[in-house]
């Protein structure tokens, strides 16, 4: 265990310097043990427990470091990345869900489905996810933006501690943001594959 | 294009701050670029349509797992026409459970549900389900829960879809708790792991002998029900229910059930584990890994996760339940390891067979055969006099031959906490005996008048219920040291105790012979027993009237110490100042009154330990005072918070087990061991220790806090706050509690909470004193690091008894290496000479 939390550490570090390779690799061990997670607790009669997906994603990442981060620096990768692995499973599942929609193969949806994909709109995870892929390239802060806030679940407050940037610049980034990509997807910018 | 993305940008900004009907003509007004225009005008017309477009994240949509699946029945609700839904009973990885009433046959029934989610991951799940109740319906036995028949139930009005559809199975309804449940309350005796054993083997054979096997074999699925005309009757569940969920396993094109484990890889053989064939030697073994943990209270490997867990069973020998339970019977031990062997053939063959090995020609055989038959529990003797302002006296005799016979090694003597549980609720001796794990118990009834004094003890034994001795005194109350005396010396040649000439002359010992004195003492712990701040000073006037009659009363010095040291830790809006040089000045009376006093070590350590931040010397005195005294449960409870100062975590769970083993009842001790658990980072144990503890003790707050700290640890930080915060209102805002809520608020990202709870304790420190830690834990937990050094620093002038665990509390881990945090440890545990001298 010690070995893998050395390792998640030196990850974010070199994540936090845009090292890509890392990033993949970080993303694999906590997807890995989000699922080991996902599968102990559907389980195991936990039933005291309220099982909140973001809650998962945090927890799948604490095994993984030890202690929560502390310091300030580490925390606000711990959020980013907590928000990229989530909307890497939401579109990875909403890929499957569509595929299996359009009369692929009836796959049955395993445990960690059920606990992470209890949503009813993979369209719109797809769109929102695409979208973003442009908005990346036109204004990589709103973007970042949206990811935290739509796909991490954080708070105003909390984006603009993660990104370092005043709470007011993120609101009104995100009011443009979802403006935009509302239009997107309102002029046809769907997703469809 | 960047450009223009960023002029529409500003454009829409400035847009939105002008009122809704007014943006049009801003807009012309401030830009010429037509295209410019109408685009940022169906930017802001998409704007006012938003509403809630991407304000929730679809994992918080997805949300709460047990909201969006809670029970999927009502009371009232009738299923398949037959069953009407009297209440939801409990919640398993698969389905729901609930009490039903059969409205054909009138009786009540349980009603196990497999969720609709869950028999779609299953293909045939019916055509399976019904197979299998087909096979559960082959084993009738009485330790069997039998299981009835299989119902198919559809909401009318809704289609006859097969995801709609719900299937349940009718059974026996079992009133009782699981052995799971069981084991998380403590520790299981002698006589209930036998009757388990016994009727699980039974049930495993009368299975076996009809070719069904169990495959989930665990406590979570062994019924202890009380409807037994003797005693507990056990029932094993889910027979063959799990064969049915399991089976799909082998079947590598699924991939749902490919390399999963849909059992309960704790429990699993290793042929299990690895896929292969299965016999009746597999459920033994699991029957093994279930003795394991009923006698020694873990299973072997108890790691991190199940999974590691299991695959260590694969790899490496099973370590001897002896290691952990040195004092286990060698046959108990023989037979749990042959359960547990790797190949399968090589195990016990039958389940009976396992029961066999456990009986001998004279019975049964006990798990700890030696070490339990030197164990007693000395029940609160019965004020009989018929004034309750007497009851110190009962009470304070009991406590005096407790602490007498704690002097004695090997001995095992229920601590006072411990029995005082049972005050008043003395009926049945020998059982209270039985639920405590000792060989013999006393009891005892005290009637006091004016001189007059009369003492009656009867000392049984739990085994059998016969009385092994019984005495009636009749005397002055000038007498009373005598007759204490007499009874210990009975009780120790009664047990066969061979005890050296030294230790029958330390044992009976005379602490004062002065009959006033001995009565203001047992008033003075009368009151410090109660831990409360007044309780505290009434037993403070106590203790110093003891001494003020016999000046060489050693033990009320004592008292006087552990009354000051605990106030201190109790009330932190005094001083550490004020009260601790008092604790030390008595403490150190009373070693010099007398250096082969127990107590007055303890007091010492504690000291040393809180006020000196000298983790070394205390060491030293809990040590002494455990060799004078082995079954003083609050000396080995202080040296384990000692050893976690130190961060020897191992060791310190090791010495506050012992605490727990004397003390089992304590809310304090099994509070500490939760602590401590968390501070050595074994989070998940600690949740538990403090579970326990609550479920002892209701809303006990040091237990709370506890638990919210070892939440915030794991990062539940929703589950963390509301801890602490049941831990304040329990204390009543005590700031300690104030403190780690505070800490656990910003944590939680909740930071007004946390300024909030700063501010009032700061506008409190203004006032009077309060302890400056709690004030640095709220600083640090805001990331503001400035005023939590400054509080840190007031709270090394202060002599903060918390200060000790820096190093060991993991809030302060984030400090790490910062320059202003080393001076800071170097000032606690640099030089405990120069603080001295301070």
């Amino acid at each position: 265990m010690d070995g893998v939390r050395g390792e998640i550490t030196l990850l974010l570090h070199r994540m936090g310097k845009g090292d890509s390779d890392a990033e993949e690799r970080l993303f694999a061990l906590v997807y890995c043990e989000l699922r080991r997670l996902a599968r102990n607790y559907m389980r195991h009669e936990r039933n005291e427990h309220t099982l909140q997906p973001t809650a998962l994603v945090h927890e799948a990442f604490l095994k993984l470091i030890g202690t929560p981060p502390i310091n300030w620096q580490n925390r606000s990768h711990f959020f980013a990345v907590s928000a990229q692995v989530m909307r890497r499973i939401l579109v990875d599942q909403a890929r499957r869900r569509l595929r299996k929609k359009r009369g692929g193969k009836n796959r049955p949806i395993s445990p960690e489905e059920v606990i992470l994909c209890n949503y009813d709109d993979p369209e719109l995870v797809m769109s929102v996810h695409e979208c973003l892929l442009r908005l990346a390239e036109i204004d990589e802060r709103q973007s970042r933006i949206v990811e935290l806030r739509f796909f991490g679940g954080l708070s105003i407050e909390a984006t603009a501690e993660v990104l370092g940037i005043s709470p007011k610049t993120v609101q009104r980034d995100w009011n443009y943001a979802r403006a935009w990509l509302y239009g997107q997807l309102k002029d046809g910018h769907v997703y469809a594959a | 294009m960047q450009h223009n993305w960023d002029n529409a940008k500003s454009l829409f900004e400035a847009a939105l701050q002008q009122p809704a009907d007014q943006r049009l003509a801003f807009l012309n007004a401030s830009c010429s670029d037509s295209s410019m225009r109408e685009e940022v005008q169906r930017l802001l017309a998409y704007h006012a349509e938003l509403g809630n477009f991407l304000t929730t994240s679809p994992l918080q949509r997805g949300k709460q797992i047990s909201e969006s699946r809670g029970p999927l029945k009502s009371p009232g609700d009738l299923l398949a026409r037959r069953f009407r839904v009297v209440q939801f009973l409990a919640r398993g990885g698969m389905g729901e459970v609930y009490e039903g009433e059969d409205l054909e046959l009138h009786e009540h029934v349980a009603l196990k549900m497999v969720r609709s989610e869950i028999a779609t991951w299953y293909p045939n799940c019916l055509q399976r389900f019904k197979r299998e109740v087909h096979l559960a319906k082959r084993v009738t036995h009485p330790n069997v829960c039998r299981v009835f028949d299989l119902f198919r139930h559809s909401d009318p009005g809704k289609s006859a879809d097969q995801d709609e559809e719900l299937i349940f199975v009718s059974m026996e309804l079992l009133r009782g708790e699981t052995l799971s449940d069981r084991l998380r309350r403590g520790p299981v005796n002698p006589g209930e792991a036998l009757a388990v054993v016994s009727q699980v083997s039974g049930a495993l054979d009368a299975a076996h002998a009809v070719g069904v096997l169990h495959r989930d074999l665990k406590p979570g699925n062994i019924f202890l029900s009380a409807d037994g005309a003797r005693g507990t009757r056990v029932v094993v569940t889910d027979f063959g229910l799990a064969l049915a969920l399991d089976e799909g396993r082998a079947d590598s094109s699924n991939p749902v059930t490919q390399g999963e484990f849909l059992g309960t890889p704790a429990y699993m053989s290793p042929e299990q584990l690895l896929n292969q064939e299965l016999t009746a030697a597999s459920d033994v073994y699991s029957l093994g890994l279930i003795m394991y943990q009923m006698v020694t209270g873990v299973r072997p490997f108890e790691d991190e996760t199940p999974n590691q867990t299991a695959t260590r069973r694969l790899t490496d020998k099973i370590p001897s339940p002896r290691t952990v339970a040195p004092d286990l019977d060698k046959v108990w031990e023989g037979v749990i390891l042959k359960c547990l062997e790797r190949d399968p053939t090589r195990r016990f063959q039958a389940a009976g067979q396992v029961l066999g090995a456990l009986r001998s020609d004279s019975g049964p055989v006990r798990f700890f055969p030696k070490a339990r038959r030197n164990s007693i529990a000395i029940l609160p003797f019965v004020n009989t006099s018929g004034n309750p302002d007497m009851e110190y006296l009962s009470d304070g005799i009991t406590e005096t031959i407790i602490s007498t016979l704690s002097r004695i090694p090997k001995m095992r003597v229920m601590a006072h906490s411990t029995v005082f549980r049972f005050k008043g609720r003395l009926d049945d001796p020998q059982n209270i005996g039985r639920q405590l794990d000792v060989a013999s118990v006393l009891v005892g009834r005290v009637f006091n008048r004016g001189n007059m004094l009369k003492i009656g003890v009867e000392l049984v034994d739990v085994g059998n219920g016969r009385q092994i001795w019984g005495e009636q005194y009749n005397r002055n109350f000038g007498d009373v040291f005598e007759i204490q005396d007499d009874i210990a010396k009975e009780i120790s040649t009664k047990l066969e105790l061979k005890l050296s000439s030294e230790e029958k002359k330390h044992l009976y010992k005379r602490q004062t012979q002065n009959a006033d004195a001995y009565q203001l003492y047992l008033k003075g712990r009368f009151f410090w027993n109660k831990r409360t701040e007044h309780d505290f000073r009434t037993g403070i006037d106590f203790f110093s009237r003891a001494v003020a009659i016999d000046p060489a009363y050693a033990l009320a010095y004592s008292g006087l110490a552990d009354s000051y040291t605990t106030q201190s830790f109790l009330c932190p809006h005094i001083p550490p100042r004020e009260l601790m040089p008092q604790a030390r000045q008595t403490a150190s009376k009373a070693l010099a009154l007398d250096s082969g006093l127990a107590e007055a070590h303890a007091s010492t350590g504690i000291i040393d330990l809180r006020y000196d931040w000298d983790p070394i010397s205390a060491e030293k005195s809990f040590q002494r005072a455990i060799t004078l005294k082995p079954s003083h449960a609050i000396a080995h409870q202080w040296y384990g918070e000692c050893l976690a100062a130190m961060t020897h975590f191992d060791r310190s769970i090791t010495e506050l087990k012992i605490a727990q083993d004397l003390d089992p009842l304590s809310p304090i001790i099994n509070s500490v061991l939760g602590g401590m658990l968390c501070f050595g980072g074994q989070y998940d144990h600690a949740i538990e220790q403090c579970q326990c503890t609550l479920e002892m003790h209701k809303e006990f707050w040091l237990a709370l806090y506890f638990l919210g700290l070892a939440h915030e640890c794991r990062g539940e930080f929703d589950e963390a706050v509301l801890a602490f915060q049941r831990s304040a209102v329990a204390a009543q805002k005590n700031p300690m509690t104030l403190g780690g809520l505070g800490h656990s608020y910003a944590r939680a990202g909740k930071r007004s909470e946390a300024s909030n709870l700063l501010n009032e304790l700061r506008t409190l420190s203004e006032r009077s004193y309060t302890s400056p830690v709690n004030l640095a834990l709220i600083a640090l937990g805001l990331d503001q690091y400035e005023s939590a050094f400054a509080d840190l620093d007031r709270a090394v002038e202060a002599r903060v008894g918390w200060m000790v665990f820096l190093q060991a509390d993991p809030r302060f881990k984030c400090l790490g290496s910062d320059e202003r945090f080393v001076k800071i440890l170097e000032r606690v545990f640099g030089s405990p000479e120069q603080r001295r001298s301070a």
